[in-house]
């Protein structure tokens, strides 16, 4: 894989890339790599066709998913965000928490236990707070979520319960 | 497929065999696609790909393909004039008439998993997941984000290529 990446990537001078292209089109290992490679990408466009490619979304993106998706937008109440679902395409939950300080930040979609379902590592976020952008119809089958928004150091700053009905 | 297997299928594809031909797509259409993502940018690299192995395939089919053990060889001649006749000028053909569906091709047997790809995409850090979306989702090239991220346009290869190195062990590992 990692001579198509290079090649991909505008590492290898004209002649090595030329002398690459040779054995490209005819090598059956590097075929393999460039359908892997093609498929990524094709898988990545039709996930962003769908919408964010990560469940936490900063204000630009939220004003451009306004302007497309039907959102239900919602702020905790005592920790809990409680949704009634209608026919929204995402359900936008705005987690207000003071990261003035925080460099990077990680959110966990987990279950009622603690068990994380999903990671967003590194996720956008603002000195205010995080606004997470979240599927209905993964919120709806998911039931409740614990959202666990942790800093670069693994600090826990905020613990949100999302639950629908 | 060794070149006694591609032989064969051009010699079906020849007798008019479609899944011969669809054969020949799901092998020769990913390195077309790479070669103009290379070549071309992120943009127009599918649309050159399908031009190129549909010309492959009419060649083919009208018997104007003299060794058909050099197929592949073929194919990168096709597709390095088409980036010559477009550097010269811009030229197209009507692509849209005769589009071969490379998502059918691929439908069947797919080797990424989709849920799989979203999860180590968020697994990335915040940088080189920008670079990666940038450029295969928005199709930006190199200048354009280096400049959007104020980074150089070297730097800009590097992170993509440790990027893309990180997604592919992820997705093909589990190395979350």
């Amino acid at each position: 894989m990692n001579e198509v990446l290079r090649y991909l990537s505008e590492e290898m001078s004209d002649d090595e890339a030329e002398a690459f292209e040779a054995r490209l089109f005819d090598d059956d290992a590097l075929a393999l790599d460039a359908r892997r490679v093609v498929e990524v990408r094709a898988g990545l466009r039709a996930r962003a066709a769908l919408g964010p490619l990560l469940p936490v979304i900063d204000a630009r993106a939220l004003a451009s998913l306004r302007a497309t998706r039907k959102l239900s937008e919602h702020h905790p109440q005592d920790g809990v965000i409680d949704v009634a679902f209608a026919d929204e395409a995402f359900v936008i939950a705005h987690v207000p928490v003071d990261l003035a300080d925080a460099r990077t930040i990680d959110v966990a979609f987990c279950s009622t236990d603690g068990a994380p379902y999903f990671r967003a590592h590194d996720v956008p976020f603002a000195e205010t707070g995080v606004i997470v952008a979240c599927e209905a119809h993964v919120a709806r089958a998911a039931g409740t979520l614990r959202v666990r928004i942790t800093d670069e150091t693994g600090r826990l700053r905020v613990e949100v319960v999302l639950t629908g009905h | 497929m060794d070149t006694s297997e591609v032989v064969t299928l051009v010699e079906r594809a020849r007798a008019g065999d479609r899944t011969a031909e669809e054969a020949l797509c799901a092998r020769f259409v990913p390195v077309a696609q790479v070669f103009f993502l290379r070549r071309a940018g992120s943009r127009d690299a599918d649309d050159l790909a399908q031009e190129a192995v549909l010309t492959m395939l009419r060649a083919l089919r009208e018997g104007s393909l003299r060794e058909d053990e050099r197929l592949g060889g073929f194919l990168l001649g096709v597709c390095r004039n088409l980036i010559r006749r477009r550097a010269r000028s811009d030229e197209r053909t009507d692509r849209a008439l005769s589009r071969l569906s490379t998502d059918e091709v691929f439908e069947r047997e797919p080797l990424v998993d989709a849920h799989k790809l979203w999860t180590c995409v968020n697994a990335l850090g915040g940088r080189a997941r920008e670079v990666i979306v940038r450029t295969f989702v928005d199709d930006e090239d190199a200048p354009t984000i280096a400049a959007a991220l104020s980074f150089t346009e070297a730097n800009v290869r590097v992170v993509r290529h440790r990027a893309l190195a990180a997604l592919f062990r992820c997705v093909e590992g589990g190395d979350r």
